[in-house]
């Protein structure tokens, strides 16, 4: 378990002063995958610079497993950095070096002898794929393989934690899938802790169980992936969820004010669903029971999430009679779908 | 003698092979045993420039203005006022003011500053978030000295080491000015003091290829040291 506790990092500049973290509270359970997003500058790789004492906080404390990384000398900080796994945006890979002399390196620092330390890096190149590329050096390697290569480096010394720091904001979106399941399997196989920092939903979504949303230093939304998704509170939030999904917000707001003009009486009316409801015939059910409503259907879109999926809808709804097309939308309501009027006149 | 015209570096019956041999081996003697110690001391001095800039303890602060300041004086010395200047400094040290062991004191005075700022220079070209990963591994400062800052800016450190190696050249030559033996103190004496021009092409032209060769080895290691693009 790692815990941060009213943890602010403040930095003096020359006549001001800058709170990089601010007041940050997180929990994160053993074998979790915990994503932390928010902009650039928002605060996130501060945070978790703390965590293995590289950024030391101006106030708060840090555990990991009841234990104060903090309170601790300079020594021990190192030995405790070994079973802190770190990967980056840019691989940082030594170039001077192959391959296996990469993921050799975290062995060597600890003292790991010879023989040791090349099987059990002969054993990570194969876990993350590179088997064969032993002895090629890192520029012969494309961004994904380096990122592999980075993992591998990453896990050498058996950490219970793995920091993602924006580790696939380099890569285009073939390859960033490939990685996220890389990471999501070695989470599983390893029972590892990953934390998660970047930028992009679709990463979160894909991987991770647990979400906190940064903004100017602070956690200002968190909680289950699932339930950050379906109910997204602050403006953020939202634009991060809305990123993720396919909707072109400006396509959609024109398709929407046009059948506002031409449907005076209708109403838009966006649906969230998720887990099972997504299988159910809601529309049809809808149709059959009110006969006078009619239905069309502005954009729909499904998405895989860790522990299930979420489908979403947005339909415009009208009827002669206001007060059927009133009932329809209660029966919605009442489904336990997540019903919201975007617009209606 | 009637040493004025071209033809007057032509005249090869007149030049003293063995004590060219000898200048030539006393340059090659003189250029390896300095530029042993300029990399010794160049990048000792690089690193300390290195390390101690950007920190904020006043210790840091001081070793930094300190190497900095003796560095910058050294650097600005021209050389050849800089050996007679080391004069005494010379005699104390290896016993004499003549010869090529007594240049070796002032070639490596004025080179070692030279050499550590591009050393400084070369380890600023580091990327930054290398170290920072080696740091989150747990690894020590001699860690990233060792395994990062001295392997990875290799290919930048040899060439850097060529450009000293041939400038250390031309400060043997100007040492022998003052009768430090090789092949700049055979040009001065049995060429120009003896009006004999034949010595003096002669023994640029050893010169010439003594630099050659060097330039070509040092960039045949920077070739075969860099991984960066395969």
């Amino acid at each position: 378990m790692i815990e941060f506790k009213q943890v602010s990092k403040k930095y003096h500049l020359s006549n001001s002063e800058l709170t990089a973290v601010n007041n940050v509270n997180l929990k994160i359970d053993d074998g979790q995958i915990f994503g932390i997003i928010g902009y650039s500058g928002a605060g996130k790789s501060t945070l978790v610079r703390m965590l293995n004492g590289i950024e030391t906080p101006s106030s708060g404390e840090i555990l990991i497993n009841g234990k104060n990384i903090l309170k601790q000398n300079n020594h021990d900080l190192r030995e405790e950095r070994k079973k802190i796994g770190m990967i980056f945006q840019h691989f940082n890979l030594l170039w001077s070096r192959t391959i296996i002399q990469n993921v050799e390196l975290p062995l060597e620092i600890a003292g790991v002898k010879k023989e040791q330390r090349h099987q059990k890096a002969l054993n990570l190149v194969k876990l993350v794929g590179l088997e064969g590329r032993e002895n090629d050096y890192p520029s012969e390697l494309s961004g994904g393989q380096k990122q592999r290569v980075g993992i591998a480096r990453a896990l050498a010394n058996d950490p219970e934690i793995l920091i993602s720091d924006e580790a696939t904001s380099a890569l285009d979106p073939q390859t960033t899938d490939e990685i996220l399941d890389l990471l999501l399997d070695i989470n599983k196989k390893l029972n590892l802790t990953i934390l998660l920092i970047t930028h992009e939903m679709h990463a979160i979504r894909k991987v991770a169980e647990q979400v906190a949303v940064m903004e100017k230093g602070q956690v200002v939304e968190q909680g289950n992936v699932v339930n950050i998704f379906n109910n997204p509170q602050k403006e953020i939030t939202k634009r991060f969820v809305n990123e993720d999904s396919n909707v072109n917000a400006d396509d959609l707001n024109s398709t929407v004010n046009n059948l506002i003009k031409e449907y005076p009486n209708g109403i838009i009316v966006k649906l969230t669903f998720n887990g099972d409801k997504a299988q159910k015939p809601i529309i049809s059910q809808l149709l059959r029971k009110f006969n006078s409503v009619d239905i069309s259907i502005l954009e729909g879109s499904i998405h895989q999430i860790q522990g299930g999926s979420i489908g979403s809808l947005i339909i415009h709804l009208q009827s002669k009679n206001a007060e059927e097309q009133q009932a329809a939308l209660n029966y919605l309501k009442s489904l336990k779908i997540e019903t919201e009027v975007i617009s209606h006149e | 003698m009637n040493n004025q015209g071209i033809q007057s570096y032509f005249q090869f019956k007149n030049v003293n092979w063995s004590s060219m041999q000898q200048a030539t081996w006393e340059t090659v003697w003189m250029t390896a045993i300095s530029m042993i110690i300029v990399i010794f001391v160049g990048i000792t001095l690089g690193l300390i420039l290195f390390e101690t800039s950007d920190k904020k303890g006043i210790g840091y602060k001081a070793i930094n203005w300190l190497v900095s300041f003796l560095v910058n004086v050294f650097r600005s010395i021209p050389f050849i006022i800089l050996i007679v200047l080391l004069l005494p400094f010379t005699q104390n040290l290896v016993g004499t003011i003549i010869g090529p062991k007594a240049a070796i004191p002032s070639l490596v005075i004025s080179a070692a500053p030279f050499y550590a700022r591009m050393v400084e220079a070369d380890f600023r070209e580091i990327d930054a978030g290398v170290i920072e990963a080696v740091k989150s591994m747990g690894g020590t400062s001699w860690d990233v000295i060792w395994k990062v800052l001295l392997p990875e800016s290799m290919p930048a450190l040899i060439a850097g080491g060529t450009v000293t190696a041939i400038s250390l050249i031309s400060y043997t030559a100007m040492a022998g000015a003052i009768g430090s033996g090789g092949l700049g103190y055979l040009a001065y004496l049995d060429g120009f003091q003896s009006n004999n021009n034949t010595v003096t092409l002669v023994a640029t032209v050893i010169i010439l290829l003594i630099v050659l060769i060097i330039q070509f080895v040092g960039d045949l290691l920077v070739k075969h040291v860099d991984k960066r693009a395969l």
